[in-house]
């Protein structure tokens, strides 16, 4: 079974992500990936 | 499925393990919110928390901020976000232009974050099933809500929602003498609320009469009319209780909203009554040495027994059922020392049913998006309600699960298709569409 590992940095922090279900894991990247262009949008 | 989250810094890190995905998306959604800086919109979805902090340079803000910050439980939230919509069902105007999201900003001033904050304590934690178990606050079931469905003008003194056997007896046209004259001394609890939101005065019978709306009869007055009528009603009591040289108790009792809390919180807290299950009933004891039922057991019975008066009564579904209930079950009249019994075991003469703990046994899935789903379906194909409020799924999941829903898993089923909302005008309801049903049939039901 597939593994799918992101990571994602601001400064010293990081958050990583790490799932089996992709489209759990489609979903969730996608949602944040908004959120931040939304906020550069701004 | 796993789904783990770890949180990074150069000081520390932690690790949230967990087969949950609902759990995982949330504690995630938390976290971003946190350290990305995400906006107040997104922040407004998490419901859980609101930021007041923007300036978080490290795991030890965090933690810092999650122990400053206040707990507040899901259920309510709930209670406080369905309230500011039927404040919000009062005045149309506003309630068009704003969403679920939009309202739950509004109302989190505060920084709330679940008692799920602890895990900030921890280098490493694993979770499974960390949905977050609620005992409904009985001291919210008094009379203080509100069935905005059922106002519609603000006129003094309006009858509302009474059968027509009751609309013979007693009209909008009566005064509080002749009231009183017609419910004589089998009133019980006369419960005034004349705060901003709520300008209600509920009448409830001790002798529960489904002729006459469930037992409550409501009217609508302002403020001045119901602190009038309340002393007119101290003063009539007293009279009462002069000419036939009773205790005061023994006739009725007047309160308003805060103080009638006192009174239910009182009476937890002496253990007054007992509800014991029977096979075809529930039965009222006032034996001291019986008083073993739980809080938690004794809400679930409320909710069982909620479930049970469903059928009859599928037009009128809302939490007023709940504080409807209390008062059968009897907190409201063990106060004041009525005998709800032989009423009780009149109005659970119904034919049985499949409860919805026992429908929800036959699937494997623990996940609460599934739960939910699978309750819709009960709700529209075993009760036959072609929609539900959020309220009424949750007395119907709660007691199944442990689990209440919030809007997050609404919004997730509405995006898939998998459920609808309805705009009634005044509310706002939701019910399983065929994509739903098919799903369930399809996905979830692979165990028949």
């Amino acid at each position: 079974m597939p593994q799918y590992v992101f990571k994602m940095k601001k400064g010293e922090l990081e958050i990583e992500f790490s799932s089996d279900d992709a489209e759990f894991v489609e979903q969730q990247l996608e949602k944040w990936r908004e959120e931040i262009l939304k906020k550069q949008a701004q | 499925m796993y789904y783990n989250i770890k949180i990074k810094s150069q000081q520390s890190e932690f690790t949230l393990e967990s087969n949950d995905k609902n759990v995982t998306q949330r504690e995630m959604d938390i976290y971003f919110a946190y350290i990305f800086d995400a906006s107040e919109s997104f922040k407004s979805k998490i419901k859980k928390i609101v930021l007041n902090n923007e300036n978080l340079k490290s795991i030890e803000d965090i933690e810092k901020l999650a122990k400053e910050a206040r707990i507040k439980k899901e259920n309510i939230i709930q209670n406080e976000i369905i309230e500011q919509s039927k404040s919000n069902t009062l005045n149309p105007e506003n309630h068009q232009s704003q969403n679920i999201a939009e309202i739950s900003q509004r109302n989190e001033k505060d920084t709330y974050i679940n008692s799920e904050s602890d895990k900030f304590k921890n280098t490493k934690n694993s979770i499974s099933q960390n949905n977050t178990q609620i005992t409904p606050d009985k001291s919210k079931n008094t009379s203080t809500y509100i069935e905005s469905k059922n106002i519609e003008k603000k006129e003094p003194l309006k009858t509302i929602e009474l059968s027509e056997k009751a609309k013979q007896n007693i009209t909008s046209k009566n005064t509080i003498d002749e009231i009183l004259k017609l419910a004589k001394n089998e009133i019980s609890l006369i419960d005034l609320s004349h705060n901003e939101t709520s300008k209600t005065i509920n009448i409830g019978h001790s002798q529960y009469d489904e002729n006459y709306n469930n037992g409550i009869i409501r009217f609508e007055v302002d403020k001045e009319r119901a602190s009038k009528i309340k002393n007119e009603l101290i003063e009539q009591r007293e009279l009462y209780r002069n000419k036939n040289q009773t205790k005061i108790n023994d006739i009725f009792s007047i309160s308003n909203a805060s103080e009638n809390e006192k009174l239910i919180e009182e009476c937890n807290k002496q253990n007054i009554v007992s509800i014991k299950q029977n096979e075809d009933n529930y039965s009222l004891l006032q034996d001291e040495k019986s008083h073993t039922n739980t809080l938690a057991e004794e809400n679930q019975a409320i909710l069982q027994n909620t479930a049970n008066n469903d059928k009859n009564d599928n037009d009128k579904i809302s939490l007023d059922e709940v504080q409807i209930n209390l008062s059968k079950t009897g907190y409201n009249d063990k106060y004041i020392g009525t005998k709800p019994e032989i009423e009780l075991k009149e109005e659970n003469t119904q034919a049985p049913y499949i409860e919805f703990n026992i429908f929800l046994a036959g699937f494997f899935t623990t996940e609460l998006i599934d739960e939910f789903l699978i309750c819709a379906y009960y709700i529209k194909n075993i009760l036959h309600k072609e929609d539900f409020t959020m309220k009424f799924l949750n007395s119907k999941l709660f007691p199944a699960t442990g689990k209440i829903a919030d809007m997050t898993i609404t919004a997730a089923l509405i995006e898939k298709g998998y459920i609808k909302s309805i705009d009634n005008g005044d509310s706002v309801t939701y019910s399983i569409t065929p994509e739903g049903e098919n799903y369930y049939t399809q996905a979830l039901r692979v165990g028949e």
